[in-house]
């Protein structure tokens, strides 16, 4: 194979010197005006609504005007609609310091960054709101939230901020922006305008929800349960529309990242070389680009029942649809939360222990099977719902789910068996978000049994379950991730001591918080009530000590990954003495990735005595130095090969 | 006038696509489009859950069929647009085939305004629900649709689009064909099914 593509050396091109106005502030100025010029013309030519200046309609139209702004203001303008329209920009991509990442970018690691800096920002408001939350529940009375409404909208943001934003937004758009094309070998992704442009919907979708008790409160939790939504005052419009914003973004990174997978993989890496955690991007990719259209079609219908209004699924239409058309959605959701993380589990696993990955295609099988059921067992949330023969099906799926889920811990105990393991803190975490997602997993069994759903249902016993599945496998896992890659992304190295330190506290802090939800549930601790009976006050007064120093360690891990980050030592380019393409260049990867396009050639998981360096930068760039292609980074190796001759 | 792109060098000319490139935007192109299937499929389960194959005597029969041909129309004249860039590679005939398309697809909305303003069909029932909610939606794509058509044909106006370039035409037709086809499909399940 002779091709290679080496780094352009084009002299940089230089920003205008006048002074522009920093994008986020021109956004959040478009923004208001284009609210202000929308709503204004709704009002306007509305004859209905009476006086009010906002208006259940105005607002909504007026809030697709303020997207439109954002997103223009925030570059769009320059960077998308002038060149596709034929005209010239002078806008030039800061391809270094701090301002980059406040800008409309290119560069998927820059975008990856962007999109974990924002699902952290709302992983700490909903944490906060989730504080709140179990202060007001170490009293069985009403204490900080005046009235049971308010304290149900707290609960429906912190859902709504944690499922939409963090959960689905920081391993896809964050972790599998920056690290998917650097494991495949690619040098960009293919929607990279796109994808730079995508990001800036979750910050507009954050606010959105954040804000949206300003037009009232909305008491459906992050489920938007009908008929409860058609009775609540215009605050869970901002909900329907925040959803819309968030899901539009990973609909963008799931279409960018599966083309990416099939068009710019690095000459060698076939599928069977695929690494796990890029199969585990890819399977919830195609969860993502099938489901996210559907519950999008869903909350603009109930948008309408709002608005017009109609009757799909208020009292006098039916809420069934809504809790079918929700639980499609639901449940794969849940599934794009996880699968990254079992991916994850089986990335790490075998660099410390530095033995071969057991049952490697029984992994990937594992993971695209989970795919495929995750859209068969929505029912099994509305038990109550539906009728003893409708359940039966949705039962068997459920626990028929825990196979395919079951071959993630096979493959992962399968290689730490025998094997000499390394327990840094990378490991550490995984060892405790598979302990964890165990723990949520076994519950779950309980909770697909109808029996016993029929009497935990609604019950703290379903809290902790789904508690235990998205924080044990995405946040554990991705705190995991977060110190395994920070010599990559920084270019330093955390101490041991620390990192297993924090760790430790957040287990045993996690632990004793979600593992006494269980015990609330069976005592008769119900969901979605701020006021309780007294006999249960001492359990959740100390519930709620728990989690706020499960709070207090999050927070340390987050603050301490930040200050390594910057104050770290210096680490070697490949610490971990892994396999995987993206630890052959330098820590942190260059604007480009590879200085020259790398080749695979052989299996990324395979340890031991005798097994090659499956990654190798052979020198073709003398053969392609001579070419206009050599220098242009858009251009694909593909196009260097050879054509096959017509027959 | 045929294209060629080294002929004036003062002219102004898009970026070029490599071959690979040109299949990946395709590629994501008709996955993107694929996706958008999901919203129709949701709308007419709903419509079959709310009304199963009941047509209200009141939807305008003549109407329906008027505008879905003309969607039809609308949608060969755009491919024909694709293939004048990639056959005859002729920059003007493109920008004429995307002209057409584009004001037959304007006309066969007008006439479905035209119904909506005449209130043929009453909101109140459960199909009048269905339908004002599917061909809304329809509305919202023909609107993205004729963004991006009046888009391509700015852009092929103010530049040479030479023949690796005529993606940004590609991207718009297939689009708007899946627009005219996603409006005939709503037709079918609304006006006859």
């Amino acid at each position: 194979m002779a091709q290679a593509a080496v780094t352009p050396q084009k002299a940089p091109n230089t920003r205008p010197k006048k002074a522009m106005m920093p994008p986020v502030l021109r956004g959040a100025l478009w923004a208001l005006i284009g609210f202000l010029l929308v709503n204004t013309f709704v009002i306007a030519v509305d004859p209905f609504r009476g006086h009010p200046f906002v208006t259940g309609p105005s607002v909504v139209l007026g809030w697709v005007g303020a997207l439109i702004g954002w997103l223009l203001g925030i570059g769009a303008y320059e960077s998308i609609i002038l060149p596709l329209m034929g005209f010239d920009t002078k806008l030039v991509e800061r391809t270094r310091g701090w301002r980059r990442y406040w800008e409309l970018a290119t560069d998927h690691k820059v975008i990856g960054l962007q999109y974990m800096m924002y699902a952290l920002g709302g992983f700490l408001i909903a944490g906060g709101i989730a504080m709140l939350m179990r202060y007001e529940l170490m009293t069985p009375y009403l204490t900080i939230f005046h009235y049971p409404s308010n304290y149900l909208t707290a609960v429906g943001i912190h859902g709504t901020i944690m499922m939409f934003s963090f959960a689905t937004v920081f391993m896809v758009g964050g972790l599998g922006n920056y690290f998917v094309p650097l494991m495949i070998g690619a040098r960009e992704t293919v929607l990279s305008k796109l994808s730079g442009l995508g990001v800036w919907l979750v910050p507009a979708g954050i606010l959105t929800v954040l804000f949206s008790p300003l037009l009232g409160a909305w008491t459906t939790g992050w489920r938007g349960y009908q008929p409860l939504a058609g009775q609540d005052p215009n605050g869970i419009l901002f909900y329907y529309l925040g959803v819309f914003a968030l899901t539009m973004s990973s609909l963008i990174v799931a279409l960018n990242l599966v083309t990416t997978v099939m068009f710019r993989r690095a000459p060698g890496m076939t599928w069977g070389r695929l690494p796990l955690f890029v199969w585990g991007q890819v399977t919830v990719n195609l969860l993502m680009l099938i489901w996210f259209p559907e519950i999008q079609t869903t909350f603009i219908m109930g948008l309408l029942d709002h608005i017009v209004p109609m009757n799909f699924f208020t009292a006098t239409g039916s809420p069934m649809t809504y809790l079918m058309l929700f639980w499609l959605f639901g449940h794969p959701e849940v599934y794009i939360i996880a699968v990254p993380a079992f991916a994850l589990w089986n990335e790490i696993i075998p660099v410390m222990t530095q033995k071969s990955l057991f049952g490697r295609q029984w992994a990937v099988i594992g993971l695209v099977f989970v795919m495929m059921l995750s859209g068969l067992v929505w029912a099994h949330h509305m038990f109550t719902n539906i009728r003893n023969s409708e359940i039966l099906p949705f039962s068997f799926f459920t626990e028929m789910i825990s196979i395919p889920t079951g071959f993630a811990y096979m493959a992962a105990i399968g290689t730490m068996w025998k094997s000499k393991i390394r327990l840094t803190t990378p490991m550490l975490w995984i060892l405790m978000s598979m302990f964890n997602f165990l723990i949520g997993g076994m519950t779950g069994v309980f909770l697909a049994d109808p029996i016993v759903n029929l009497q935990l249902h609604d019950t703290f016993w379903v809290v902790g379950h789904f508690h235990y599945t998205i924080i044990g496998s995405l946040v554990f896992t991705g705190f995991g991730a977060m110190y395994y890659w920070l010599p990559k992304l920084s270019g330093r190295m955390f101490q041991e001591t620390w990192g297993k330190t924090l760790a430790i506290i957040t287990f045993f802090a996690f632990n004793l918080t979600f593992g006494q939800f269980f015990l609330l549930g069976l005592h008769g601790m119900n969901r979605w009530v701020p006021a309780y009976p007294s006999y249960l006050q001492p359990m959740n007064f100390e519930v709620s000590i728990f989690a706020f120093i499960l709070g207090a360690a999050f927070l340390a891990n987050i603050i301490y990954i930040g200050y390594c980050w910057v104050n770290g030592e210096k680490a070697s380019d490949n610490p971990w003495s892994a396999k995987t393409p993206e630890w052959f260049t330098s820590s942190p990867a260059p604007r480009w990735n590879f200085p020259v396009q790398p080749e695979i050639v052989g299996s990324l998981y395979l340890y031991g005595e005798g097994t090659k360096v499956p990654v190798v930068t052979t020198a073709y760039d003398e053969l392609a130095a001579t070419s206009r292609q050599s220098t242009d980074p858009h251009y694909d190796w593909h196009d260097y090969m050879p054509k096959k001759p017509k027959d | 006038m045929v294209n060629n792109p080294e002929s004036d060098a003062t002219e102004r000319v898009s970026e070029p696509i490599t071959p690979h490139n040109y299949r990946a935007v395709r590629f994501a192109m008709l996955v993107f489009i694929t996706t958008q299937i999901v919203p129709f499929f949701t709308l007419f389960s709903a419509k079959y859950l709310y009304d199963g194959f009941y047509v209200s005597p009141q939807a305008n029969q003549g109407f329906g069929i008027a505008v879905s041909v003309l969607m039809a129309i609308s949608a060969i004249v755009a491919w024909q647009a694709v293939v004048a860039s990639r056959v005859h590679q002729d920059r003007d005939l493109v920008g004429s085939r995307l002209k057409t398309a584009m004001v037959i697809g304007l006309l066969a909305v007008i006439g479905e305004i035209y119904q909506w303003g005449m209130r043929y069909v009453s909101p109140g029932s459960r199909f009048g629900e269905m339908y004002y909610m599917i061909f809304g939606a329809d509305y919202v794509y023909v609107l993205a649709g004729i963004v991006m058509l009046a888009i391509a044909i700015i852009r092929n106006i103010r530049q040479n689009m030479a023949p690796e370039r005529f993606w940004t035409a590609d991207a718009t037709v297939y689009f708007w064909i899946f627009v005219c086809l996603a409006w005939i499909a709503s037709w079918f399940w609304v006006y006859i099914l």
